[in-house]
């Protein structure tokens, strides 16, 4: 019966409880039975305040659109030129967020990099070091720095486009990631000087130095170790934005990377990834402000990272004054992540199309996060280089049709007056207008209501004092 | 032609200035390169690939010598933090005390440091040799992964914490051992590399008491049962 309503003895519904939800139930036992937290890929399952929140609001009789299919809007964009090196050229702004060999199969991590090289833009290597096949594949590709300094090597360093330091990662900052046994196959238990099959747990501090003040020197190092050549990142996991994004460009990066609580992983502790961090919009909102205090705009390039779903979210974050995106899982998806096929293997995982996220498993049905050659051998690279540069010249699209429609000739000149927030929460972070009103949430701006209205007050004779009686 | 010996006076040049005159002289075949003034520079010698051999007259900063492969270093006086760090091949040896994290995630070759070294030495190696005529402090070989540290004073707290693989010889005091890192019975083996390891600094390793410590592999994957060892891991 589809109406029926379950009862107990004493007549009582039987509702769900909130707290104590079918969710939360089995994480209980889930970690009673393990004895520990438990860990997943992908990344946060809880709502964020998001770009979806932000609505663009493109030109109608008050402003003169560009036709929407055909007059030039330009995308592309210098990354790193604060202190001579080389830059990065991307045709358009988006880069392929480090994703681990290890992590991620040979094939997955080829076909990225040959979809970044189609599209003219760069792509990332990530702990564990630098494949053979990623370097050519990749145009430009840069290299990371990171804490565990698994398969690094100098020679790999002086081949790269442009090196990373990677303080933290949006998903799990302050924290290392984990690669489980499954994934340490003999290939990458050499390629990180592992014991085969164990967990790995990636450290979070560098070996080589602590601090803000430390990390001027590593970055010396890094630029003396490539003659200044390449330009220098420096990717930080979004908690205290503005305080890290003028330790950065204090530190002499040349282009900052923030990544938002939205932030991919392989793996990692699940509880981590719904409760630290600062979601991705906000973030950018921080840091931008951080760069304009210190008048280093567009001197010290940012690139935002974590949750960029397509080129809608894209083009938001560029008109709140990102240079650049980064994607991850949204280039993995493109890959073929959860895509259904191989039903019956997502359903021996117990998960299914469209809701796996069982990266950290090593059992990647579709042969993207896994080191089982059977498995791998599924990820054709070719097919799969179609699908990323398709899906990446999809973002582009959508990009230049909200700057056309926004009367912008140049994908960079979207400005956050062209967006309405949907939302207050929205309309607080940013800054920007909440929908039917001409009023941002901000407390700057209740500041200036009251002054306002106070003036107003004044100005029509009613003072304090008489409104008072 | 090339000439058997460069000599770079460290205080006329800017620090790009002299790693790019050790890098000209090591590809021309110099054999020879002698530094005088370094003043505690930063980020000298840094990712020298060639077989030169470089002498430091004075105390260098930072990162002395990281990421190089196949460079004879040779310090003669102090040094800052990481020297040597990532090394892939080579040597450093270093006449005087060093900083923290010397010899840092190196992969190979051989780094000698005469005197004290401060906290996190040997941390995350993945090969290659360290050796400490003096003391180590805190975290000395915290997650190592491969290669020999071999440290003829005292070791501080946390020796050795989280070690995958690789052995350590300490032969002073030592304060206290980090997670899973246990002593091991040392044999006729180890003894024998002491002895060779030490005798190329012309230390005589018969006098002292040495502990090996390796790796107790508790922590290589996740036990409930080990629940204990796991405490101070996760």
């Amino acid at each position: 019966m589809s109406d029926f309503i379950p009862r107990g003895e004493d007549g009582h519904v039987h509702q769900k409880l909130w707290v104590w939800s079918p969710e939360t139930i089995d994480d209980i036992q889930t970690k009673a039975e393990l004895g520990r937290y438990t860990n997943r890929g992908l990344g946060t399952t809880r709502r964020t305040p998001h770009f979806q929140d932000l609505t663009f609001v493109p030109c109608t009789l008050s402003r003169v659109p560009l036709e929407g299919y055909r007059e030039a809007c330009d995308t592309s964009v210098e990354i790193g030129a604060r202190h001579g090196a080389k830059p990065i050229r991307l045709a358009t702004p988006i880069t392929i967020a480090g994703m681990s060999y290890g992590a991620l199969s040979r094939n997955a991590k080829q076909a990225l990099g040959t979809a970044a090289t189609r599209v003219g833009i760069s792509t990332t290597t990530g702990d564990g070091g630098m494949l053979d096949l990623e370097r050519e594949a990749s145009d430009q590709l840069v290299y990371q720095v990171l804490p565990s300094r698994y398969g690094f090597n100098p020679h790999h360093l002086r081949m790269a486009n442009a090196a990373e330091i990677v303080i933290g990662q949006g998903a799990k900052p302050g924290t290392g990631g984990v690669l489980l046994g499954a994934k340490v196959s003999p290939i990458i238990a050499e390629a990180r000087t592992l014991p085969p099959g164990v967990d790995q747990r990636s450290p979070c501090r560098h070996p080589d130095f602590v601090g803000p003040d430390d990390l001027q020197i590593k970055i010396e190092e890094l630029r003396e170790a490539t003659d200044g050549a390449i330009p220098i990142y420096i990717k930080i996991g979004a908690c205290r934005v503005a305080d890290d994004v003028k330790l950065a460009c204090k530190a002499g990066a040349d282009v900052i990377v923030m990544d938002g609580l939205e932030g991919g992983t392989g793996a990692s502790p699940d509880s981590l990834m719904d409760h630290t961090g600062i979601p991705t919009m906000a973030a950018l909102v921080e840091a931008v402000a951080a760069l304009r205090e210190m008048e280093l705009e567009g001197v010290v390039n940012l690139i935002i990272s974590g949750g960029i779903r397509n080129g809608v979210d894209a083009a938001k974050a560029l008109a709140l004054g990102a240079d650049a995106v980064s994607i991850g899982t949204a280039a993995m998806i493109a890959l073929g992540c959860n895509k259904p096929v191989y039903i019956e293997d997502y359903e021996r995982m117990g998960t299914e199309p469209g809701a796996c996220h069982h990266c950290h498993t090593g059992l990647c049905p579709v042969g993207i996060t896994t080191q089982d050659e059977d498995l791998i051998a599924r990820l054709p690279v070719d097919e799969a280089a179609d699908h990323v540069t398709g899906f990446l010249n999809s973002m582009t699209q959508e990009m230049q049709m909200f700057a056309r429609a926004c009367g912008k000739n140049d994908v960079h000149d979207l400005e956050p007056e062209d967006m309405r927030a949907m939302t207050i929460e929205a309309s607080a972070i940013t800054g920007i207008p909440l929908v039917g009103t001409d009023f941002a949430f901000r407390p700057e701006s209740f500041a200036d209501a009251i002054m306002r209205a106070m003036t107003a007050q004044t100005t029509n004779g009613h003072s304090d004092q008489k409104v008072r009686h | 032609m090339a000439t058997l010996i460069s000599e770079i006076d460290c205080s006329q040049h800017t620090t790009r200035e002299i790693n790019q005159a050790i890098k000209r002289a090591a590809a021309d075949g110099v054999p020879d390169v002698r530094l005088t003034n370094p003043a505690a520079r930063h980020c000298l010698a840094v990712a020298v690939m060639s077989p030169t051999r470089i002498v430091f007259d004075g105390p260098v900063g930072w990162y002395c010598g990281g990421m190089c492969d196949g460079a004879e270093i040779v310090v003669n006086g102090n040094c800052g933090w990481s020297v040597g760090e990532n090394l892939m091949s080579g040597s450093i040896a270093v006449h005087g005390n060093g900083g923290s994290s010397a010899g840092a995630t190196i992969r190979g070759g051989r780094v000698f440091i005469e005197g004290d070294t401060g906290a996190r030495t040997g941390i995350a190696m993945k090969g290659g040799i360290v050796v400490v005529g003096g003391s180590v402090g805190y975290m000395s070989g915290f997650m190592m992964q491969r290669g020999t540290m071999i440290v003829c004073g005292d070791a501080g707290d946390g020796i050795g914490d989280s070690m995958y693989e690789g052995t350590v010889y300490v032969g002073g005091t030592i304060h206290a051992l980090g997670a899973d890192c246990v002593e091991s019975e040392l044999g006729g083996d180890d003894r024998a590399l002491l002895e060779s390891e030490l005798g190329a600094n012309d230390i005589d390793s018969g006098g002292y008491d040495w502990k090996k410590l390796v790796s107790g592999r508790k922590l290589w994957n996740f036990s409930k049962h080990e629940y204990d060892a796991w405490r101070a891991a996760l």
